[in-house]
């Protein structure tokens, strides 16, 4: 069928009609449009005023089209691997939506739209997904309010270097603008809105132009530093068909190979630290994939060397004897030397904030030396602050620290000779002894409170591990929230045991990246919980219908201390500053007077729920029960009310 | 996890304090109702647990401290806590919080919890 325009033939024949019978019925007409006297003879007409029913006709659409530019972006998409598109709908990119819906979920290799509720929950889906996967997925917003919507959710994921494929509709043709509407959310630079925290961002003008940036967007995102990336595509390419002549080509996107550090810094790194009595290796981001995960625990070994895992990823085994997560300040105090990975903030290794003027406190000792090795360098915008305070580091190596990590391990190994190796090893037998007498310490700690109501946080984690321990899981929260109790009592030795932070710590992100992380994880069998705190839920508590709708197994235990906690004792430490109403601080940090019922409302969005639980003793039937119901590839929620931390 | 060893500072500060007490509690004249309720609405709680068992960011406060080093660390606490002067809590005040604290028995030690054995 031709794509050209056909004009309906009724509608022809109906003006036609309408001019004929106004000419044989009225004499002359006069023209002039203001109100004064026309000519002797000549008689003013006025338009017929159109019927009720003409009103209320809609405009019928004159076009059908067999082919479509929406249909050839998800040929690229597909291109690239992606295989899910997170959305809450919008009328700049209903092309695309069209073309997912009918040619990408309909043919193979499958692109998938999931419903959200809205854009910051579509973003930190991929943010989640993109962590358990290790590649992007795509979520698309609508053009102005939608972007405005998602922002934060990008920040976020900029702030945790991860990789997100983002599209927003555009409407940049004025004269194609239909209604208010569509100017209110009409901007000539969409992604400049974005651009401070997004690591690249196009506008293509065409499809062979979208095809090209497309696969840029993907190579840029997925070469370390990762990063959101985002392009913003005009409806009528979205929308109309393939342009005559030339048909566009997918372009596909490179293998890329993540940047090492130079040769000659790895050299001198192995030596500093196979010479070193105490060194310490922190690690953030430092194993990007499982595959990091090992080297890291290698080069440990090889050394015997202290680990501090700073928890944005999976870096190293929870109950491994070199790691020393747990007693962080001292290990730092005896240390040589210090080796960063992928460091989020190592101004705060090598300092302790002391007070609120501004003072700092040095944890290392005078001699200590200090190495950066991170990608980080290679890659930094000015205007957000997410780079941290400058740090004073005797060198900064520019390179991924996974990426790194075998050219250094094979320099260390042909440094080590039989001495050091006998220092290595009465080191590691003092690291494990130091690392199990912390662990019974905080066994012994998470004793206190046991048994009471509201549930304490210990209590909460050993409930959830019980039923997890024989599974292969992923707990997708960040866990700074729960005092991170999971790291000091669990047993994890897997990347994906721990999804890690929100980067930004912007509030909303558990509960979507969580269920990104679920749908990741749903190909692999694996059990994904997430414990969230409330007010993080109340963001965005639509998720639970995503969850519910697409039938992506998850069970969150809310973390239901019934406040923003944390903005709690900061306000409680200004009333105490200036020494009044520290009995008022629950105002504006409390969530009480109701209390929420986060059960119920889960249940009204098609979650099985449980709660309020705020007896101890029922939390782990509870969860047994929560958990059956996820093994049979639902989501589930149990409402725990339990203390701050 | 920075906050866990400062917590884990103070705690050995308060048995080294408690040791070297080595005596009887020092009598306190308070009210443990109202010491609830301080307790709870003043914030203590929301760092050291309704019942004062500690939690991750802040120490049992049981067994307690012998009054003077209570005070010492409620008037000009150490690193993370904020201070609470005598406008904020009046020395009535710390006896009513004292009497409660002093009457919540410690929990389950955790070679009896089975759930913190693997």
């Amino acid at each position: 069928m031709s794509d050209k325009p056909r004009l309906g033939r009724r509608r022809f024949l109906q003006g036609a009609a309408l001019g004929g019978a106004a000419a044989a019925a009225t004499p002359v007409i006069a023209q002039t449009p203001d109100a004064s006297s026309p000519a002797p003879g000549v008689v003013r007409r006025t338009p017929p005023t159109p019927s009720l029913e003409e009103t209320m006709r809609p405009v019928p659409d004159l076009y059908t089209q067999s082919s479509s530019g929406g249909d050839f972006m998800v040929d690229c998409m597909r291109g690239l691997g992606i295989e899910y598109v997170a959305a809450t709908p919008g009328d700049s990119f209903k092309g695309l939506h069209e073309s997912i819906i009918n040619y990408g979920m309909t043919s193979d290799p499958k692109l998938t739209f999931i419903t959200t509720m809205h854009e910051e929950a579509s973003v930190a889906m991929a943010h989640g997904y993109a962590k358990i996967e290790g590649k992007p997925m795509a979520c698309m917003m609508h053009a102005a309010v939608g972007l405005q919507h998602g922002s934060m959710a990008i920040y976020n994921a900029w702030c945790d270097r991860v990789p997100i494929f983002m599209i927003s509709g555009a409407n940049l043709d004025a004269t194609r603008r239909g209604d208010k509407i569509d100017w209110l959310h009409a901007v000539n630079d969409g992604p400049g809105l974005v651009r401070d925290y997004t690591k690249w961002d196009d506008t293509p003008p065409s499809l062979q132009a979208f095809s090209e940036s497309a696969a840029r967007a993907y190579k840029f995102a997925m070469t370390p530093p990762y990063g959101p990336v985002l392009l913003a595509v005009d409806k009528p390419m979205q929308e109309g068909p393939l342009p005559e002549g030339r048909k566009p080509t997918v372009t596909r996107a490179p293998r890329t190979l993540p940047p090492q550090a130079d040769d000659a810094g790895l050299r001198e790194l192995a030596k500093a630290l196979v010479q070193a009595e105490n060194p310490v290796l922190v690690a953030d981001r430092a194993a990007r994939t499982p595959k990091g995960l090992m080297l890291m625990v290698e080069l440990a070994e090889l050394l015997q060397a202290a680990v501090i895992d700073m928890g944005a990823r999976m870096n190293f085994p929870w109950r491994h004897p070199l790691n020393q997560s747990a007693r962080r300040q001292a290990v730092l105090r005896e240390a040589d030397l210090v080796l960063g990975m992928e460091l989020t903030d190592f101004y705060t290794v090598i300092n302790t904030p002391a007070g609120m003027r501004g003072q700092t406190r040095r944890n290392l000792g005078p001699n200590c030396k200090t190495v950066s090795l991170s990608s980080i360098e290679f890659y930094m915008k000015a205007n957000y602050q997410d780079y941290e305070r400058m740090a004073d580091v005797d060198l900064s190596l520019a390179g991924d620290a996974e990426a790194s990590l075998p050219t250094l391990i094979e320099q260390v190994r042909l440094l080590v000779d039989a001495g050091r190796k006998s220092a290595f090893q009465a080191r590691g037998q003092k690291l494990a002894a130091a690392h199990k007498a912390a662990f019974n310490r905080s066994r012994q700690l998470a004793a206190a409170g046991w048994d009471d109501s509201p549930i304490s946080v210990p209590r909460m984690c050993m409930e959830l591990w019980e039923q997890l321990r024989h599974e292969d899981w992923t707990l997708a929260n960040p866990t700074t929230f729960q005092s991170d109790w999971p790291q000091q009592l669990w047993t994890a030795d897997r990347h994906h045991n721990l999804l890690g932070v929100a980067g930004g710590a912007g509030q909303g992100y558990t509960a979507p990246a969580s269920l990104g992380a679920a749908l990741a994880n749903k190909r692999h069998g694996r059990i994904t919980v997430a414990m969230n705190g409330d007010g993080d839920l109340m963001f965005g508590p639509g998720i639970l219908w995503t969850a519910a709708h697409e039938k992506i197994p998850i069970l969150y235990l809310v973390h239901n201390n019934r406040a923003w906690h944390q903005e709690t004792m900061l306000v409680q430490t200004v009333a105490n500053r200036r020494e009044r109403g520290i009995d008022r601080v629950k105002i504006g940090t409390a969530i009480t007077d109701p209390n929420i019922d986060y059960a119920k409302m889960a249940q009204s969005m098609g979650v099985f729920a449980i709660g309020p639980v705020t007896n101890p003793a029922d939390l782990g039937p509870a969860i047994k029960k929560a958990m059956a119901v996820v093994k049979a590839g639902e989501p589930a929620l149990i409402d725990v009310v339990s203390q701050g931390r | 996890m920075h906050i866990r060893a400062h917590a884990l500072l103070v705690l050995a500060l308060a048995l080294s304090a408690t040791a070297a007490a080595a005596q009887a509690p020092t009598p306190v004249n308070g009210d443990a109702t109202a010491g609830r309720r301080l307790f709870v609405d003043d914030g203590c709680a929301n760092c050291h647990g309704t019942r004062g068992l500690g939690s991750g960011v802040a120490p049992s406060l049981v067994p307690l401290l012998p009054r003077d080093a209570f005070v010492r660390q409620l008037r000009a606490p150490l690193r993370a806590m904020p201070a609470y002067t005598a406008a904020v809590v009046s020395e009535g005040q710390v006896d009513d919080m004292i009497a409660y604290l002093r009457s919540i028995k410690p929990g389950k030690p955790a070679a009896d919890i089975p759930l913190l054995h693997d």
